[in-house]
């Protein structure tokens, strides 16, 4: 029995509302705010029209920062894919502890940003740090690496985005391996199949529907994280190369002072995501899905 | 039953304890330090266990910064967010799942589409909002973010976890003689509790652990939250690791503990319909 | 084709035993039928024999050669499971070529082992479907033609039927049936439905917590159950199990069931049943053989006169309940004769129709004598 319904339209509106004005509508006002020029503290704005964006297909550090904004992206989506798959298969056997362990796991992913960014970047002291006196010690590197140098900054962003972000996959792919029926896994068993064809033929086709949102929603995460990014990279001296179009556009914000070109640039994210989305779901729709 | 080798087994555990050594350690590792004494902190060789465990970092971090009010700040926002958010997120969940109105599929997509733009989208315009309606610089802008970007989720899940309740029981006591509000208080709720708590927590650690919102709303020093309050005292001039890595274990704690009851939860519901195909 | 037999076959979880040492010898090409309760270790049994489950002890031997320590694929089986289990991406003709797949055999060769598994369950129209995509009944063809394809020593059947209804539970049984005549392979089935293994089996498994209560061809479990469990299994309705005391006097052995009923001994089992007179017993009469219908001859005849309490009119014949000493028990009667709740009726059996439990033990005293064999055709 489904009632017919305003009281149940009443009920969502307060939700509604909200989201309305606190989301939807900045969006909107983001928009109207890359066709101005605005300073960031003062009200006043001039209609500029396209001209914000058409500064932005000239600006090389625009370009930088798609560039190096892509290479992160990529690279930590795939990493924790392949990380939070593994670890969830790994998690999926029975062993003693196995809940703790479990439970232990999760833990990267429900901290602060900022403190994961400080643990890391006490463990990557190029004086003090434990990775460089481990990389020294098992004779792997002459001398400690400066992790945040212009040379391994990416890396070390990669690494620490990675540990913060892989539970999120590990979680969610757990989830589903948990409903896979077990009589599937009998049937490949006496049908012949052994471990590498199971995961191929049973596994893998009823974890597409997962993996198909998580490769949605961490692309999505990923494009357009900030704290990471710029937490790592303040005072490491490395800032002027890491700048990832979030980054890029909270600096056109709040050090230019150029509110309507940082919103510009938060638009043609946000429009490129909307594409690329457009293009996955075309390609990769699973039926039965959400 | 599986049958497991001897070999198996060791490489099970090997990948087992590598895992957690890369997951887990870090944490360890920053919780031992904090409470280390300087001269065991900057020893080379580093040893794991301190010899002379030692509280002063934390004292220091408690005397020397603001950290208690940061906490304390951070706790009035996430519970605020997590009131706020419920108060409007189990009403329309409800509604959202138990009734039949225009719009309904459209309005519960759109909702989840909203989930898609990232904050660093909305935080410009968002910002300005906040300013022109003299909001800058209060909690109250922050309550109102979290809450924003807690609420597609949590719509999301509560529904999910409406849907799965049965609503013979709402009935039942409907025919019992409750009116529906009540049959929802007395029935609906309680048996949504687990999804309810899920929900609230995991928009407490959203509001807990948020940087960005925090960094750009709030200006003034005695209203900043942790994570706030944290990043800057890694950017003074003369970095304290002892008494950083004192103030990451402290703000963590609450999650941790808070974590460690809702964990089965979590698995719980993402399994239920959530993630699942 | 395969001879299966279990030798000393036990399985434990941890410290608890669920499966007590059981030998059993299948023979080549005949159709098997394990079954029981829940719980009383049948499924468990099968999945030994699959492989599926590792055993605590004892060996299982196909064609006198042991295959516990081998691995499912390498047993030379197919299994047809109660879900069925199909791979939900895969098309039917996929789902059905998936072991051949497995052991890499050539595409025309697949090709033409699935167009013949397919034309034998009559699925040929739908191999380019998905699963879900079909019917239970059409599910369950899938599965077995899954299984078919392998040309196995061995198929095992894991309660294929429980989740269809009752008409196309029926219309599969002759199936089955049918597709064992024409392969002649040796079949193991597991069933908790009586009906099945009375119907489908060359010999039934009767088994109980863990043990095996009986083996036989289904005529001589309904005829000649050694115990009480099997007696009360096999059947349906299910035997009445009337408390009574055997008493000797002069007029001979007979069993006093309470309210003035009083059943005769037949004469011939007078050495069998002698031994127990005295004590408590338990008579068993299947309600089959316990009959309302005037056309029954009084001569030899055991009778009852008791109170109708429920009458379940079942087509030519009606289901009557009676309650004697507070427990209720069935009788058929002929629904030409009307009976209405309330009506005092006398019952009637054959004496060779009635079994002597000791309760005890819980065995059915053989009647050992020749006429009961003679009669056991």
């Amino acid at each position: 029995m489904q009632t017919r319904g305003l009281p149940g339209l009443l009920l969502v509106l307060p939700a509604l509302l909200l989201l309305t004005t606190l989301t939807l509508y900045p969006v909107g006002y983001g928009f109207w705010l890359s066709l101005h020029a605005k300073h960031s503290l003062f009200p006043q704005q001039t209609f500029v029209g396209l001209d914000n964006y058409l500064y932005l297909l000239n600006d090389p550090e625009f370009w930088e920062s798609l560039r190096i904004g892509l290479i992160y992206s990529v690279s930590t989506i795939l990493l924790q894919l392949v990380l939070g798959v593994a670890a969830a298969l790994l998690l999926h056997q029975g062993f003693f502890g196995r809940n703790i362990v479990r439970g232990l796991v999760l833990f990267p992913y429900m901290i602060p940003t900022v403190v994961a960014v400080i643990l890391w970047k006490w463990m990557l002291n190029n004086q003090f740090g434990l990775i460089n006196f481990g990389l020294v010690s098992l004779g792997i590197s002459s001398g400690p690496i400066n992790w945040f140098g212009r040379s391994y900054i990416m890396i070390s962003l990669i690494l620490v985005s990675v540990w913060q972000f892989f539970p999120f996959v590990l979680l969610a792919v757990l989830a589903r391996l948990q409903s896979i029926p077990t009589e599937l896994y009998d049937a490949a068993r006496v049908d012949g199949a052994g471990p590498v064809n199971r995961f191929l033929f049973v596994t893998l086709p009823q974890l597409a529907s997962v993996l198909f949102i998580i490769i949605l929603l961490r692309s999505i995460w990923m494009f357009t994280k900030f704290d990471t990014v710029w937490l790592m990279t303040q005072g490491g001296g490395a800032e002027r190369y890491i700048r990832t179009m979030p980054v890029y556009a909270y600096l056109r914000t709040f050090n230019y002072y150029e509110a309507g070109m940082g919103a510009a640039v938060a638009i043609v994210m946000f429009l490129m995501l909307v594409v690329a989305a457009a293009t996955y779901f075309f390609l990769f729709r699973q039926e039965d899905q959400l | 039953m599986i049958r497991r080798s001897a070999w198996q087994r060791l490489g099970l555990g090997l990948a087992v304890a590598a895992l957690l050594a890369f997951a887990a350690f870090p944490l360890l590792w920053m919780g031992l330090t904090a409470l280390k004494p300087s001269s065991e902190i900057f020893a080379w060789p580093p040893r794991l266990l301190p010899e002379a465990p030692t509280l002063s970092n934390i004292g220091r971090l408690f005397e020397q910064t603001h950290f208690v009010t940061y906490f304390r700040n951070s706790v009035i926002v996430s519970s605020a967010a997590v009131v706020l958010t419920l108060l409007l997120a189990v009403p329309g969940a409800y509604g959202l799942t138990r009734y039949r109105f225009f719009g309904r599929e459209m309005i519960a997509a759109t909702v989840l589409f909203t989930y898609m733009f990232a904050p660093i989208m909305i935080i410009i315009p968002f910002y300005i909002v906040m300013r022109t309606l003299g909001l800058a610089n209060t909690h109250m802008a922050l309550v109102l973010a979290y809450c924003a970007f807690s609420l597609p989720f949590a719509l999301w899940m509560l529904r999910t976890f409406f849907q799965s309740i049965p609503i013979d029981l709402e009935e039942a006591a409907m025919t019992d003689g409750a009116s529906r509000f009540r049959a929802v208080i007395h029935v609906v709720i309680p048996m949504a509790l687990p999804g309810i708590i899920a929900t609230g927590i995991l928009t407490f650690i959203l509001a807990w652990n948020d940087y960005i919102f925090a960094r750009i709303l709030i200006s003034s020093d005695n209203l900043k939250t942790l994570p706030v309050g944290i990043a800057d005292l890694y950017n003074a001039s003369v970095i304290d690791w002892g008494m950083i890595m004192a103030s990451g274990l402290l703000v963590i704690i609450p999650v941790v503990i808070v974590f460690s009851y809702v964990q089965k939860f979590l698995v719980a519901g993402w399994g239920s319909g959530g993630v699942k195909g | 084709m395969a001879e299966v037999k279990l030798v000393g076959l036990e399985k434990k979880f941890g410290d608890v035993r669920v499966i007590h040492r059981i030998n059993l010898d299948i023979a080549d090409g005949e159709f098997a039928v394990l079954v029981g309760p829940s719980g009383c270790g049948k499924t468990t049994t099968l999945r030994m024999i699959a492989g599926l489950e590792e055993t605590s002890g004892g060996s299982i031997l196909f064609d006198g050669k042991p295959v516990e320590r081998l691995e499912p694929k390498d047993r030379d089986i197919a299994m047809v499971f109660q879900s069925y289990a199909l791979y939900p991406h895969m098309s039917v003709r996929d789902n059905m070529a998936f072991s051949l797949r497995m052991k890499g055999v050539s595409a025309s060769e697949k090709k033409r082992l699935v167009g013949v598994a397919a034309e034998m369950l009559d699925i040929t129209d739908l191999l380019d479907r998905k699963p879900r995509q079909l019917s239970g009944g059409q599910r369950q063809r899938v599965a077995m033609g899954r299984a078919l394809v392998r040309e196995p020593k061995v198929f095992l059947f894991d309660e294929p039927l429980s989740n269809l209804d009752a008409a196309l539970r029926a219309q599969m049984r002759i199936e089955i049936k049918r597709i064992h005549q024409r392969l002649r392979t040796t079949i193991i089935y597991v069933t908790h439905d009586q009906v099945e293994a009375m119907t489908l089996a060359d010999k039934i498994v009767v088994m109980n917590g863990g043990h095996i209560e009986q083996v036989g061809d289904p005529l001589t479990l309904y005829r000649r159950p050694v115990s009480r469990f099997v007696a009360g299994f096999i059947g349906s309705p299910k035997m009445n199990f009337f408390p009574a005391k055997l008493l000797f006097d002069e007029s001979g052995l007979h069993a006093d069931l309470g309210d003035g009923i009083r059943i005769d001994m037949p004469r011939e089992r007078d050495a069998a049943y002698r031994p127990y007179a005295g004590r408590s017993v338990e008579i068993g009469i299947r309600p089959e053989h316990l009959l309302d219908d005037a056309r029954l001859i009084d001569s030899g005849a055991i009778a009852m006169d008791v109170t109708i309490d429920v009458v379940e009119p079942l087509g030519s014949t009606s289901l009557l309940t009676f309650v004697l000493g507070g427990t209720s028990y069935t009788a058929i009667g002929d629904i030409a004769l009307m009976r209405r709740p309330g009506a005092r009726v006398r019952l009637k059996a054959a004496a060779r129709d009635i079994y002597l439990i000791d309760p005890l033990t819980s065995a059915v005293v053989p009647p050992a004598d020749s006429t009961i064999v003679r009669l056991a055709v």
